[in-house]
């Protein structure tokens, strides 16, 4: 226990410098970046002094370090600021966004699993036969597959020609769980496709290693049916690499589904990400950056726990 | 198991089937979008619920922040809340709305503004002319960085009674009803005023719709203001705005009717043009598709330089191209050939790339490079144009085009403000229902769309002419100067007419637009069955 | 009797795994003093041979195409205006696949595009690879605190949704080749600085590094003539999927508007002018779209056959 306290708190106590190191860099990239958030809230009518006098209002004039410490200040009381146009608690924002994002990135996980996991399991089973080969090029294809292409495949077949979903929008599951998922079904979907495919190669590579070794003959020669050995058995190791992929996929999910939210007109925190960058919302950019950084160090903290508690051999450094 | 197996590769099957299927059904672009006359509107049925579906997100509801009144971007939402004072038809005509009339006796010098009687905010407050006066000043301050302080700070306001308001321009202002038409026409109540550079967050009007929930990022719903002056307006219950980025999503949830309103180009909207399930209602009114020169710049400073590329580029080509239409039709005259300000000998010539090159050598024989540094908003169809600008150009010798892209949100900024270009395409259509207001914006030194930096005094007095005309005869005769003066110093280059337009379902009707294509929200609503 | 921890192999593009790969046992580089004899398993080989020579021809007809792209005969130049927009294909090598939105040559536009595409892939491989060689080879060899600066940047790089990082670095480089390729590289600087850390931690603790050491082989001579070459399995597996993953994300950056500027082509450049067209005139999207999946394809499946070939798990006594 005390081991696994430990470990938690170094992984922490690592996470820290990457924050510190990353939002610095944030508020450093914006400077260099065209543009000022004065020009993005005054629009192209406004005059320079106009401009001037916003930028001046909102600190923009100060130098970069003096912004960064003041907003580092606020932020360990909680308060990151507002967002540019509205002046909404950014944290409200992010919530809203994050959840929406998050809602999408778990149905796309579990689409996934629920693919890709008795897939593999059978092509491991019938390792060298037609299924697996088909289901090798198969995901090879999906793989090949960039998510632009992705969103118009899915749109095409679900939306233009079956007429199962609507093109786009949102309705959040406060306001009629059906109604949500009416709206969720298909962004989950395309989010899903690539990582069914690569959990697929990855459970099956790892399975049918799993299968040669030992304990699995021992099981067979003790008449276990195969199914069980499946589950129980051989599965067991795997789970591992399962882990650490489920948490890769969770951490692409939450930050890279921008193209998805995009083309589906969902209010994500992808798309919020990409027009905080173009308008300049710096307020909005740091709490986006912290928030990832905070998810990548909390995913791998839980998968090294779960790889640790499913392989007694591995010991949590 | 064989399920999967077969179901797996039925799906790829079938996405490759799809898209070979919506190949041949696409139409290849053969068919021109229904362009025929809008349905003769029918009076819509009350009540409803109906969403359009918009580009641009609301950042603030103040009613000095629109950037004029183009559909898709604030002034529909901004509309729906305030109503607005006066509005400006497709034929240039100012119509009354929550004031009665907006006249002037002395040819511009002084205005009178007589508002209804009995007008009241949503929270109870009147809407009289001290209110008016109270937005206007509130307009003109520049501690409040709006938008509309170019327009308010032109004149000066003062009360006469409950109900008039008497505006006096700082100089001689025939078109000034157009420009507040155009531009300010939105009042709201000044208890929702924030402070100084704030976003305004909780609009109060007087307008058909009150805003019940906003989310920028998603969109905005109104329910019906049972208060508003007109009767019976609007037909709505409940009126959504949804954002939507990808031009072509929108027309696909159009067509598939999850939402009933977007507004576009016919070009759009090509393969759904035969669709049973959508109509298309054209802004009568039309616009010019043109670019820009930079008549300050080293280069374009020299008319020569701006024949020349005049000379090179085939309208046609331009127009085609950057609608994907083959049966367009380009056009270098400022007005379509419908509009009775229209004259065919008002055109700029014909391609010669001979005549082209002579004046390309001629001026880089005089010492100044031909280096064209074209600047196009990135979006797709202004890339291609400018493309073919570019390789069009390049074809002559010695000359080179510089393409620079930049995102469509910073396009004005960098074109208007900082001037680091030589050419550059206006994006869209440019809307010349009240040409003298128009044309005076894009011709006019410090015109609002004034690009091209011209600054010509025979121009400047020919659109003085044309704004302070009291007839048409004497209109269309200002107006064919300003024309003339447009072929002889080719500060822009036309290069077709295009049509705003409006992709609705079947069952909307009560389409009426504001000059510049923005629809009027409270006359919009179902058909009766 | 050690029994190494293994992890799922580098099978899919974007896996970025922190555990240590599996490395080959040297046989030309040093001698194994092991005592104990190991059992190598070889996994059969996932990779179908049809497809491995589809794969290997493809790439190497593109390479070729994209080098020798001026002197293909009746070739036209990618700017160069050959007919109507949008034409279908015809037969001469000009209209091959038609034209684009613009008149120009589809084929053309893809060979140069290839060229852009590839150097992109290319380049930008090797500032990822220079910079993980340098850091990973460094932590893993020093530990201690070398080892903490690699994990620190590694977890930097990787917390951030690599789109973001993207559109922030080419918002402030500047959307050019050389913004664009840079950018690239340093997202993906961090995979390659996990796998030559592991590699590298792996490799120095094995015998032929002990003996060189014992020797009196300086620190330098051991990093690049001992480990440096034992890592080129391992990496050689990864750097395919690699730069599959580098043209699919500049794709997305040009679909996204901050990709490579007009005229010069690019598939993802194509891809985004050809996708407001698509219903009219979906022929234009097609070309880069296949082009695009068949050359990812191919990268994946030779990084497939890489891996499945240097991947030996080994046994246990």
């Amino acid at each position: 226990m005390n081991a696994t306290l430990r470990a938690v708190g170094s992984r922490l106590l690592y996470g820290i410098p990457v924050l510190i190191i990353v939002t610095l860099g944030a508020a450093a990239l914006m400077d260099l970046m065209p543009g000022s958030p004065g020009q993005a809230i005054l629009g192209d009518t406004a005059t320079q002094a106009q401009v001037d006098a916003i930028n001046a209002q909102l600190g923009y004039d100060q130098p970069f370090i003096v912004r960064y410490f003041d907003w580092v200040v606020h932020a360990l009381q909680g308060d990151f600021g507002q967002t540019l146009f509205t002046r909404e608690p950014v944290t409200d924002v992010l919530m809203r966004r994050l959840a929406v994002t998050a809602q999408l990135a778990l149905m796309a996980l579990v689409f996934a699993l629920v693919v890709a996991v008795p897939l593999a399991m059978l092509a491991a089973l019938r390792a060298g036969k037609l299924l697996d080969r088909v289901l090798n090029f198969v995901t090879s294809a999906l793989l090949s597959i960039p998510s632009f292409v992705n969103v118009v495949l899915v749109s095409l077949v679900f939306v233009i020609w079956l007429k199962w979903f609507p093109a786009t929008g949102w309705v959040p599951p406060t306001e009629g769980l059906a109604e949500n998922l009416k709206y969720a079904i298909l962004p989950a979907l395309a989010l899903s496709i690539y990582e069914a495919a690569f959990f697929y190669r990855i459970i099956r590579s790892d399975l049918t290693g799993t299968l040669r070794e030992d304990f699995i003959l021992v099981a067979r020669a003790k008449g276990l049916p195969r199914p069980r050995i499946l589950a129980r058995h051989a599965m067991r190791p795997s789970m591992t690499s399962l882990v650490t992929v489920m948490g890769l996929a969770l951490g692409r999910l939450l930050g890279g589904a921008v193209i998805v939210e995009y083309f589906f007109a969902v209010p994500g925190l992808g798309a919020e990400a990409v027009n905080a960058v173009s308008i300049k919302d710096m307020p909005m950019i740091q709490a986006i950056v912290t928030v990832c950084v905070l998810a990548y160090v909390l995913i791998f903290i839980v998968v090294d726990l779960a790889y640790a508690w499913i392989d007694p051999r591995v010991s949590v450094r | 198991m064989k399920m999967s197996r077969f179901r797996l590769a039925a799906i790829a099957v079938g996405a490759a089937a799809a898209l070979t299927l919506t190949a041949c059904t696409g139409g290849g672009g053969e068919e021109t979008p229904s362009t025929s006359a809008p349905p003769a509107s029918e009076t819509p049925a009350a009540g409803g619920e109906l969403t359009i579906l918009v580009a641009g997100t609301m950042n603030t509801w103040d009613p000095g922040s629109s950037s004029g009144s183009l559909p898709g971007v604030q002034w529909d939402r901004l509309y729906s809340v305030y109503g607005a004072l006066i509005t400006v038809d497709v034929d240039g005509v100012v119509q009354p709305g929550l004031a009665e009339s907006l006249t002037t006796e002395d040819g511009g010098a002084t205005w009178t503004l007589k508002l209804r009687e009995g007008l009241t905010f949503t929270d109870g407050t009147p809407l009289n002319a001290d209110v008016v006066k109270q937005n206007w000043d509130r307009f003109a301050d520049p501690a409040n960085a709006l938008g509309a302080l170019r327009i308010a700070s032109t004149f000066s306001s003062s009360v006469v009674d409950d109900t008039t308001v008497e505006i006096v321009p700082n100089e001689a202002n025939p078109v000034l009803d157009i420009q507040i038409a155009d531009a300010i026409p939105f009042i709201g109540a000044p208890s929702s005023f924030p402070a100084a550079a704030e976003p305004l967050t909780e609009p109060v009007g007087a307008g058909p719709y009150i805003l019940e929930k906003w989310d920028a990022a998603v969109g905005e719903t109104f329910v019906k203001n049972p208060d508003y002056y007109a009767e019976g307006l609007p037909y709505l219950d409940t009126l959504n705005f949804q954002l939507v980025a990808d031009p072509a999503q929108r027309v696909t949830s159009v067509v598939q009717g999850t939402a009933q309103i977007m507004n576009g180009y016919p070009f759009q909207w090509v393969a759904d043009a035969d669709n049973p399930a959508v109509g298309v209602f054209p802004v009568a009114s039309g616009g010019i598709r043109h670019f820009v020169f930079n008549t300050q710049s080293a280069l374009f400073s020299d008319l020569r330089a701006r024949q020349a590329v005049q000379l090179a580029v085939n309208p046609t080509e331009l127009v085609t191209t950057l609608t994907q239409d083959p049966s367009g039709v380009g056009s270098t005259a400022l007005f379509p050939d419908t509009s009775p300000y229209y004259s065919s000998d008002l055109a700029l010539p014909e391609q010669d790339l001979e005549a082209a090159q002579a004046l390309v050598d001629e001026v880089t024989a005089d010492g100044t490079p031909f280096v064209i540094n074209l600047m196009i908003a990135g979006v797709p169809e202004l890339v291609r144009a400018g493309e073919l600008f570019q390789l069009t150009l390049q074809q002559l010798d010695g000359v080179t085009v510089n393409l620079t892209q930049i995102p469509i949100a910073e396009w004005r900024a960098t074109t208007y403000d900082q001037d680091n270009f030589d050419v550059t395409f206006y994006p869209g259509v440019f809307d010349l229902n009240s040409p003298q207001v128009g044309l005076g914006n894009l011709f006019d030194v410090g015109g609002l769309d004034n690009f091209a930096n011209f600054d010509n005094a025979d121009m400047t007095a020919a659109i003085n002419e044309a704004r302070a005309a009291t007839s048409d005869d004497e209109r269309v005769a200002a107006l064919k100067k300003v024309q003339e003066i447009y072929v002889e110093e080719v500060p822009i280059v036309v290069f077709g007419i295009d049509f705003r337009s409006f992709l609705h379902g079947a069952d909307v009707t009560g389409f009426e637009s504001m000059g510049r294509g923005a629809l009027y929200t409270d006359r919009i609503g179902y058909k009766a069955e | 009797m050690t029994s190494p921890v293994t992890t799922p192999p580098a099978s899919g593009p974007g896996d970025r795994t922190q555990g240590i790969s599996a490395v080959n046992t040297p046989r030309r580089f040093g001698t194994s003093l092991s005592l104990v004899p190991r059992i190598k398993q070889r996994r059969p080989r996932k990779v179908h041979r049809g497809m491995l020579w589809f794969a290997v021809t493809w790439l190497t007809l593109l390479v070729l195409a994209a080098v020798f792209a001026d002197v293909i005969p009746g070739l036209p130049d990618y700017s160069e205006k050959i007919g109507s927009f949008a034409q279908p294909p015809d037969l001469s090598v000009a209209g091959l696949l038609g034209t684009d939105g613009v008149g120009r040559s589809n084929l053309s536009r893809i060979i140069y595009g290839a060229r852009v595409s590839l150097t992109i892939a290319v380049v930008s491989t090797l500032i990822g690879l220079v910079i993980g060689l340098v850091v990973g080879m460094l932590g893993g060899y020093y530990r201690r605190g070398a080892e903490a600066f690699a994990n620190v940047l590694a977890n930097t790089l990787s917390a951030l949704p690599p789109l973001l990082l993207l559109l922030a670095l080419v918002s402030a480089i500047g959307a050019s080749l050389t913004g664009i390729t840079v950018a690239l590289g340093v997202v993906i600087a961090d995979l390659y600085i996990r796998v030559t850390k592991g590699a590298v931690i792996a490799a120095s603790n094995r015998e032929y590094v002990l003996a060189a050491r014992a020797l009196g082989a300086g620190d330098v001579r051991i990093m690049v003539k001992e480990i440096l070459p034992n890592l080129i399995p391992v990496l050689g597996s990864i750097i395919p999927m690699a730069m599959a993953i580098m043209i699919v994300v500049e794709g997305s950056l040009s679909f996204l508007g901050y990709g490579i500027p007009a005229p010069t082509p690019s598939w993802g450049g194509m891809i985004a002018a050809g996708a407001d067209i698509m219903r009219q005139f979906p022929l234009v999207i097609l070309w880069p779209v296949a082009t695009l999946f068949l050359t990812v394809l191919s990268f994946n499946t030779v990084g497939d056959y890489l891996s499945s070939r240097t991947d030996m798990r080994e046994g246990k006594l």
